[in-house]
C-alpha cells in the first residue's frame, strides 16, 4: 500500500507540472546553425534554418523580435553568426528578458561530435560542450525546450535535462555519429496536420517528436538502410528519455507544450464568440480530466468524459455551423 | 508437398565443391598413412588393421587372405571374425570372439562381440560387455577414443559417443573419420558429415563407408555429387552390402520397387541376414501394398534382432515418403513398442504425429525421444517449435483450424480465413470432394520455424509452404521481405494440395499435385503461378523442357524444380483442355485406386501417355515457341554502353528481346528517354511477361515518370503488375502516382489492394484502402481494413478508432461504434469528425 500511495503522489506531482506547463507566456526561439564543414552541408543546413524560421514565424506566429537566428553565414542584420560568443550573448539576454511562464525553444542544426565525456555542438569557431550549454541555460527562468538535431547529440540529453525542460536529441546512442535527417523531418512535422494526433488544431512538442521519429524511421526503411539515428525525448528531468515508440513518463509535459499561442476567439458575432469561449473552456476541462485519468476510477472518468465530450461536440458543431455561415 | 521460390541454393554448390575436393584429395593421398594399403611394420595390430582397411575398401577376399596371415592365433581369430561379421556370419564370428573376450574383456574383441550381441537382441548381455568399454577414461591413442565412441553408440550413449569423437577430429584415419561423419549424419548435420567423409577420403580414396556416407549427406542438396560418390563406390566395390542397402533406399525413394528388391537381393547375398536388409524389405512390402510380405519382413527382423523396431521404422519412412502419415505414425508406434528405448523411433512417431496434426501426442513422443538422446537437434528443434506454436492464437473457422503468431493474428485472420473459405468452396465444387478435417493451418513469422516444422531442421530457404494432407504450414508474410512472395498464392497452393492428396488417397504423383496446385493458383489470379514463364520459354527454345515422361524426374533435382513446377502446371492446363475438370477428377480417382500412369491416363483422357506427350509438346510449342525465339541469345555481343553498337544490333534483330532491352536500357541510362521508348515497347511486345524494375514495362514507367507523363507511367505499372504480382515496390509507386489525381481512382484502388495483400502489416495502406471502400459505401470490407490497421498500430489512433466507429455505426452496430468513438475522442477531444459521429450515434445531429 505504501508503494501505491507514493506512486500516486508522484503522478500527481507530475500532473501539476504538466498543468502549469500549459500556461501561456511569451515564446522565444533560438535557432543555432553551426559550422557545416562542407558546401553541400552548408546548403542543406541553411535550407533547414530558413524553413524552420519561416515556419515558426509564419505558422506559429513567433514575434520576429523573439526569433533569434545564429547562422554560419548570416543573411541579414537580424541574424548573427553562430559563434560561442554570440550564443553566450543571446542566452544572457534571455536570462534577463524572460519570465517563468515564458517558453524558450532552442534548436541546434549542424554537426555534433564527441562522446559522453566531451560532447560538443560544432559552432563557427570554438565549440561549446554540452555542459557549457547547460551552464548558459541555467540562469534563464523560462521553460526551455531544447532540440539538438545533430549527429552525436545523445550526450546533450543527460547534460541539458532538468526541471521545466523538454530535451530532444536526434540520436540515442554514442555510436550514432552520422549526419542526421532529423531536422528536415522535424520541420515537416511542424507543417503537416497529420502530426496533430489529438486533432486539436495544434502540434505539441510531443506530437512533433513522435511524427518526426516516424518520418526518420520511414526514411531509413525506404532507403533500405539501417537507421543511424533514433530520436529521444526527456521531460521528466532524469536525463534518460524515451523513444517515440516506447512508453514511459517522458512526454507528459511535451504533450501540452506548444510553440504557438492559443487561438483567441475571433468571431465578431457575440453568440458565436460566446460559443467559442465555451468551447475553449470545455476543451480545457477535458484536458484537465485527461490529465487526471491515471488517478481516477475508470468508471468515474468515463462518465465524466462522456458528459463533457458530448457537450463539447454539440458546442463545436454549433461553432462550425455558425462560422461556416459567416464565411 | 513443398512450394518453392527461386532463392539460390548455395548449399548445393558448396557441397558439390566439397565432394570434388574429397575425391581429388583421396586419389592423391600418399601411402604410409593409417588406412592405406602399404603395411605398417608387421605387428599383430598392424596386421589386423590391414584387414580392417581391406574391409573398408570392400575387398573381402583380400581381407580374408590377410586375416589368414596374422601371426598369432588370437590375432588371426579376431581378424577372421571381422571378416565374418562383414559377411554376416555372426555365429562364426561369435565362436571366434567369445574365447578372446574371456581372456581380455577390454579389447577390440569385446567391442565387436558386444556390438554383435546388441545387433542380435541380446541387449543386457551386450550392455554388460560394452559398458566397461564406454567407461574407460584412460586414452593413449585415437584408437582408445574410437573404441569408446563405438561402445557408447552401441549402448545408445550418443552424447558420450559424440564427446569421444570430438577427440578424434585430427586422427589421420579413414575409418575413424568415416565413423565421425556417420555420427554427424545421424545427428542431422550433413555439412559436418561431409567434412569428415572428405577427410576420410583424403586418407583413403577407396574407403567405401565414406563414399556411401558422402552420398547420403549430399543426397538432398547436391544429387549430382551424391551420384558421383555412388558411382565411385560401385566402381570400387560393386557388391558391397552397404552400397546395395543405399541403392535400395534410393530406389525406394524413387518409387522403383523392382530396383530396390534387386539391390536388397544383392545385399543379402553379400551379407547374410542383417537387420538393415530385412527392415528395408518391410519398406518394399509397404510400397507394394503387400501386407503378407510386410508381416514376413517384420518377422525376419524379429528373428535377427527380437528387440529391433527397424522394420517398422523403415516401413514408416516409406509411408512418409508416400505422404501416408497416419500409417507412418502407426508404424512408428509399433517400433516404439518393440524397442522402448529407441530415440529414433520416438522421433519418427513425433514427426508423423505432427504431420497429421496431433501436436499433443507428438510432443509426448518427442519429449521421450529427447530424454533418450539429448544430443538430438531435430527432436529439440521440433520441441522448441511446439513451444512456440503453443503461444499462437488459435482461430477456428468451419473445418479450418488456423494457428497464427499472437501479434499477427488480428491481421492475418481477416485475410487468411476468407481466402481459405473461398478455396474450400472453389475446390469442393471443382473436384467434387470434401477433404477430411480439421485442416490445420500454421503460419510462422520466422522462416526457420516453418522449416523445422516441416523437416525438423532450419533451412529450406526455397520453400514457402508445405502440405501434409490435413496440415498446412507456411511462412507468414512477415517471414520475408514484402514483395518476395505472395503469401496468399502460397496458401491457395497448399490448400489445393489438401484436395489432391486426400482425393487420391495420397497416391497422386508429385508432378500432378504440384502441377494442379500451381494451375489452381493461376486460375485464382492469372499472374500467380506464372512467374517462370520466361525461363521456361527460354529453356524450351534450347530443348530443355521435360515433357510428360521426364517430368517426375525433374522434381527430384533441386536445380530443375522451379521449371518442373511451371511445366507441371502447363501440363495440367493441357489435360484440362483435353477432357475438362472431369478428366482431372478421373485421373486423381484412378491414382487413388492404385492405377499406374498408363492406366490412369487411359481412364481420364482415353489416351496413352505417348499421345499426351505429343499433344502437350504441340501445346507448349504453340504457346511458348515465339517467346522462346525472342529470348534467344542476341546475335552479337555489344558493350552495355556502346550505343551505336546497340542501335545496330537492335535494328538487325528486331525480334530479339535482349537486343531491344539492351538498347532501351542504355538509352534510359543516357537520359534519352524519347529514344528509349521504341526499343522498350518492342521488348514489351516480345516478352509481355517480363518482370521487375528492369523489365520493359518497369523502364517504360520510369521513362514516363521522368518525362512527367504520369498517366502513361500508371498505365505501364498496371501492365507490369498484371504479370509481376508480388512487385510491391511497383504497387507502391502506382499508388503514389495515383494519389488523389482525378481519374486515377481505379489505379489507386488496384494498387492499394495489391499492397495490402502483399504486405498486410502496412497499417497506412489498410487505412487508405478502408477509406476508398467507405467512399464506395462498402462498409463491411472497409471495416476489415480498418480493423487490420488498428491491430497493427495505426499512424493516428484517434483516426483509426473513428474510422471503425463510423463504419460500425453505418453497419448498425451502435454500441461498438460508440465505444470506438469515445476512445478516439479520449485521444483527440477536438476531433470534429469523431464528434460528429458521436452525435450521430446519440441521435443528436
Amino acid at each position: 500500500m505504501r508503494r501505491l500511495v507514493s506512486v500516486l503522489l508522484l503522478l500527481a506531482a507530475a500532473l501539476g507540472v504538466a498543468a502549469s506547463a500549459s500556461a501561456e507566456g511569451n515564446r522565444y526561439v533560438v535557432i543555432v546553425q553551426g559550422a557545416s564543414g562542407d558546401p553541400e552541408y552548408a546548403k542543406t543546413h541553411r535550407a533547414w534554418v530558413d524553413a524552420l524560421s519561416a515556419t515558426l514565424r509564419d505558422r506559429f506566429r513567433i514575434e520576429p523580435s523573439k526569433l533569434l537566428v545564429l547562422a554560419e553565414q548570416p543573411k541579414n542584420e537580424q541574424e548573427q553568426r553562430g559563434t560561442a560568443e554570440n550564443v553566450r550573448a543571446v542566452f544572457t539576454r534571455l536570462a534577463k528578458e524572460t519570465k517563468d511562464q515564458d517558453l524558450v525553444f532552442v534548436m541546434l542544426i549542424g554537426h555534433g561530435t564527441g562522446d559522453a565525456a566531451a560532447a560538443k555542438f560544432n559552432l563557427v569557431g570554438p565549440d561549446l560542450t554540452s555542459e557549457e550549454w547547460n551552464s548558459l541555460l541555467k540562469p534563464i527562468p523560462a521553460r526551455i525546450a531544447f532540440v539538438d538535431s545533430t549527429s552525436s547529440s545523445f550526450p546533450f540529453l543527460a547534460a541539458i535535462a532538468g526541471p521545466n525542460r523538454i530535451v530532444i536529441t536526434a540520436t540515442n546512442g554514442y555510436a550514432q555519429k552520422y549526419h542526421t535527417v532529423f531536422p528536415d523531418a522535424f520541420i515537416q512535422a511542424l507543417l503537416t496536420p497529420e502530426a496533430d494526433a489529438d486533432k486539436n488544431g495544434r502540434i505539441s512538442l510531443l506530437e512533433a517528436f513522435t511524427y518526426t521519429s516516424a518520418l526518420v524511421a520511414r526514411h531509413y526503411e525506404q532507403a533500405n538502410r539501417l537507421a543511424t539515428e533514433n530520436a529521444v525525448l526527456d521531460d521528466s528531468g532524469d536525463g534518460k528519455g524515451r523513444l517515440a515508440t516506447a512508453t514511459g513518463d517522458d512526454g507528459a509535459i511535451a504533450a501540452f507544450t506548444y510553440l504557438d499561442a492559443v487561438a483567441a476567439p475571433t468571431a465578431t458575432d457575440p453568440e458565436t464568440r460566446a460559443l467559442q469561449i465555451k468551447q475553449q473552456a470545455l476543451t480545457e476541462q477535458i484536458d484537465d480530466l485527461r490529465r487526471r485519468k491515471a488517478v481516477m476510477a475508470p468508471a468515474l472518468f468515463e462518465a465524466e468524459f462522456e458528459k463533457l465530450i458530448v457537450e463539447l461536440a454539440l458546442v463545436s458543431r454549433d461553432v462550425r455551423r455558425r462560422t461556416s455561415k459567416q464565411n | 508437398m513443398k512450394r518453392r521460390n527461386r532463392v539460390a541454393r548455395l548449399g548445393a554448390a558448396s557441397l558439390a565443391l566439397a565432394l570434388s575436393v574429397a575425391i581429388v584429395e583421396g586419389q592423391s593421398a600418399g601411402p604410409g598413412r593409417a588406412g592405406q594399403a602399404k603395411p605398417e611394420p608387421v605387428t599383430e595390430s598392424a596386421q589386423i588393421q590391414q584387414v580392417r582397411v581391406a574391409l573398408g575398401r570392400g575387398q573381402v577376399a583380400e581381407a580374408r587372405r590377410l586375416a589368414d596371415t596374422v601371426n598369432s592365433s588370437a590375432g588371426k581369430d579376431l581378424a577372421s571374425a571381422l571378416v565374418d561379421l562383414f559377411e554376416g556370419k555372426d555365429d562364426a564370428a561369435r565362436a571366434k570372439l567369445e574365447p578372446l573376450v574371456r581372456v581380455n574383456a577390454g579389447g577390440d574383441a569385446a567391442l565387436e562381440l558386444g556390438l554383435l550381441e546388441m545387433r542380435r537382441g541380446q541387449r543386457p548381455q551386450a550392455a554388460r560387455r560394452l559398458d566397461p568399454l564406454a567407461s574407460v577414461r584412460k586414452f593413449g591413442s585415437p584408437d582408445d577414443y574410437y573404441r569408446l565412441a563405438r561402445a557408447a553408440e552401441g549402448i545408445r550413449e550418443y552424447q558420450l559417443a559424440a564427446d569421444a569423437y570430438t577427440e578424434t577430429a585430427s586422427a589421420p584415419r579413414a575409418d575413424i573419420q568415416a565413423s565421425r561423419g556417420t555420427m554427424f549424419l545421424l545427428r542431422n548435420r550433413p555439412g559436418d558429415a561431409v567434412e569428415d567423409f572428405q577427410k576420410a577420403l583424403g586418407f583413403d580414396a577407396g574407403w567405401i563407408p565414406a563414399l556411401l556416407g558422402m552420398a547420403r549427406a549430399l543426397a538432398d542438396e547436391n544429387p549430382e555429387g551424391a551420384k558421383a560418390a555412388i558411382e565411385e563406390a560401385t566402381k570400387r566395390a560393386p557388391n558391397h552390402p552397404d552400397l546395395q542397402i543405399l541403392l535400395a533406399e534410393r530406389a525406394l525413394g524413387a518409387e522403383d520397387i523392382p530396383a530396390a528388391i534387386a539391390a536388397l537381393d544383392k545385399a543379402a547375398s553379400a551379407r547374410a541376414g542383417f537387420v538393415e536388409e530385412a527392415a528395408l524389405r518391410a519398406a518394399v512390402a509397404y510400397g507394394q501394398k503387400d501386407q503378407a510380405a510386410l508381416d514376413a519382413a517384420i518377422a525376419r527382423v524379429k528373428a535377427i534382432d527380437p528387440m529391433s523396431g527397424l522394420g517398422w521404422r523403415r516401413a514408416g519412412e516409406q509411408a512418409q515418403r508416400a505422404y501416408r502419415f497416419a500409417d507412418a505414425a502407426d508404424f512408428a508406434r509399433r517400433a516404439t513398442a518393440v524397442d522402448v528405448d529407441d530415440p529414433y523411433a520416438f522421433f519418427d512417431l513425433g514427426e508423423s504425429l505432427m504431420r497429421i496434426g496431433d501436436e499433443k501426442a507428438a510432443r509426448a513422443a518427442l519429449e521421450r525421444s529427447w530424454n533418450l538422446d539429448t544430443s538430438s537437434r531435430v527432436a529439440k528443434n521440433l520441441l522448441d517449435v511446439l513451444d512456440r506454436i503453443d503461444t499462437f492464437e488459435v482461430v477456428t473457422s468451419g473445418d479450418f483450424v488456423f494457428k497464427f503468431p499472437k501479434d499477427e493474428a488480428a491481421v492475418l485472420r481477416t485475410y487468411a480465413i476468407p481466402l481459405a473459405e473461398e478455396a474450400r468452396k472453389t475446390f469442393a465444387a471443382r473436384y467434387g470432394f470434401t477433404p477430411e478435417g480439421p485442416i490445420l493451418v500454421e503460419v510462422f513469422q520466422k522462416h526457420d520455424d516453418f522449416a523445422v516444422r516441416t523437416m525438423g531442421l532450419a533451412g529450406l530457404e526455397g520453400a514457402l509452404g508445405a502440405c501434409f494432407g490435413k496440415v498446412v504450414v507456411m511462412d507468414s508474410p512477415s517471414a520475408r521481405e514484402p514483395g518476395e512472395f505472395s503469401w496468399q498464392a502460397t496458401l491457395w497452393h497448399e490448400l489445393a494440395h489438401v484436395y489432391t492428396l486426400q482425393m487420391s488417397k495420397y497416391r497422386v504423383p508429385r508432378w500432378l499435385t504440384e502441377g494442379i496446385s500451381v494451375y489452381e493458383e493461376h486460375r485464382r489470379q492469372p499472374a500467380w503461378g506464372r512467374e517462370d514463364a520466361l525461363p521456361f520459354a527460354a529453356g524450351l527454345a534450347r530443348g530443355r523442357n521435360f515433357g510428360v515422361k521426364k517430368l517426375p524426374d525433374a522434381f527430384k533435382r533441386p536445380e530443375s524444380l522451379a521449371l518442373a513446377y511451371f511445366e507441371a502446371s502447363l501440363l495440367v492446363e493441357h489435360l484440362v483442355e483435353i477432357n475438362g475438370e472431369a478428366g482431372l477428377r478421373t485421373l486423381l480417382a484412378a491414382y487413388a485406386d492404385g492405377a499406374k500412369d498408363t492406366d490412369a491416363f487411359a481412364k481420364a483422357f482415353g489416351k496413352s501417355v505417348d499421345d499426351v506427350e505429343a499433344s502437350f509438346k504441340a501445346f507448349v510449342e504453340q504457346r511458348y515457341a515465339a517467346l522462346g525465339r525472342a529470348l534467344a541469345d542476341p546475335p552479337a555481343r555489344v558493350a552495355a554502353d556502346d550505343l551505336p553498337g546497340l542501335r545496330a544490333r537492335a535494328a538487325q534483330a528486331p525480334g530479339n528481346f535482349a537486343s531491344q532491352m539492351g538498347l532501351g536500357t542504355a538509352l534510359v541510362k543516357a537520359g534519352d528517354y524519347a529514344g528509349a521508348r521504341a526499343p522498350l515497347e518492342r521488348a514489351a511486345e516480345l516478352a509481355p511477361a517480363a518482370t521487375g524494375a528492369g523489365s520493359p514495362r518497369g523502364l517504360l514507367a520510369e521513362v514516363a515518370e521522368r518525362t512527367g507523363d504520369f498517366d502513361r507511367a500508371r498505365r505501364e505499372l498496371r501492365q507490369l503488375l498484371a504479370v509481376d504480382h508480388a512487385n510491391v515496390v511497383a504497387a507502391r509507386k502506382l499508388a503514389a502516382l495515383a494519389g488523389d489525381a482525378p481519374g486515377a481512382a481505379d489505379d489507386r484502388d488496384y494498387a492499394l489492394r495489391l499492397i495490402a495483400d502483399l504486405d498486410p502489416f502496412d497499417a497506412a495502406t489498410h487505412v487508405q484502402l478502408g477509406r476508398r471502400l467507405v467512399a464506395k459505401s462498402s462498409w463491411q470490407p472497409a471495416l476489415v481494413e480498418f480493423q487490420a490497421a488498428l491491430a497493427l498500430g495505426p499512424p493516428n489512433l484517434a483516426e483509426a478508432h473513428t474510422d471503425i466507429g463510423e463504419v460500425m455505426f453505418r453497419l448498425g452496430r451502435k454500441e461498438e461504434a460508440k465505444r470506438h468513438i469515445l476512445i478516439a475522442l479520449q485521444e483527440a477531444p477536438s476531433y470534429a469528425r469523431a464528434q460528429d459521429v458521436l452525435l450521430a450515434i446519440l441521435g443528436r445531429e
